[in-house]
């Protein structure tokens, strides 16, 4: 098993009620499988909501292979400016 | 030459003076909080931030647009934090030899930004409740 570090911003805050939180999932998990399987099945009301992630500062793609102790950011769709 | 802050601070009108330069055009760029959000008073924008990131991506959207298009410098200052209406909450300008290239470089500049840069806004409205804003602007 392996201890992710997730940060949580603007509608994910709001679904999660939470900035931050640790989750432990198996070894081995993409980062399609890990939304689909532990954000989206966890929280429903972001089940439409298109996310991009950032690993340890980083955007990256569906494909990677999260890692034990990564800072995940759960980036929905930005509004600045 | 590029450089971009993002800042709790309120954002300075003026051109810091290692940025003056003998360019045809130099276009300026304000964004200020409205009045209304979801046709609602508001008292004032809350822009949260992932910090690290943001700073990151601000940066490499400013060089990627600096070597793009034709311009000489930009400029750019988001503040993040509570900014009351009427205030700016982004800064952009941008010095070019020419205009055409500088207004195209200024629009692809602020489009991407709300694209890429990991800043969301939330709107307090007058009754004190706090509403994630969606950007379609």
């Amino acid at each position: 098993m392996i201890e992710l570090h997730i940060r949580c911003f603007a509608q994910v805050r709001e679904a999660f009620k939470k900035s931050r939180l640790i989750l432990v999932i198996e070894e081995g998990i993409s980062v399609s499988q890990f939304l689909k399987a532990t954000i989206f099945q966890r929280v429903e009301q972001l089940g439409g909501l298109p996310l991009r992630v950032a690993v340890n500062q980083i955007y990256v793609d569906e494909n990677h292979i999260l890692q034990d102790g990564d800072e995940v950011a759960l980036i929905s769709p930005v509004s600045g400016g | 030459m590029v450089e971009t802050t993002i800042t709790e601070n309120s954002i300075s009108y003026e051109i810091p003076p290692h940025f003056q330069g003998d360019d045809g055009a130099e276009l300026h760029f304000f964004g200020r909080v409205r009045k209304e959000e979801q046709g609602q008073p508001i008292t004032r924008l809350f822009y949260d931030h992932y910090e690290g990131l943001a700073q990151t991506e601000l940066q490499k959207l400013s060089e990627k647009v600096a070597s793009s298009y034709e311009i000489s410098r930009l400029y750019c200052v988001h503040r993040v934090g509570l900014v009351p209406v009427g205030e700016a909450s982004l800064q952009v300008i941008i010095w070019s030899p020419h205009r055409g290239e500088g207004l195209e470089a200024m629009s692809a500049f602020i489009t991407q930004l709300k694209q890429d840069v990991p800043i969301w806004k939330e709107a307090v409205f007058t009754d004190g409740r706090r509403v994630v804003v969606e950007c379609c602007h």
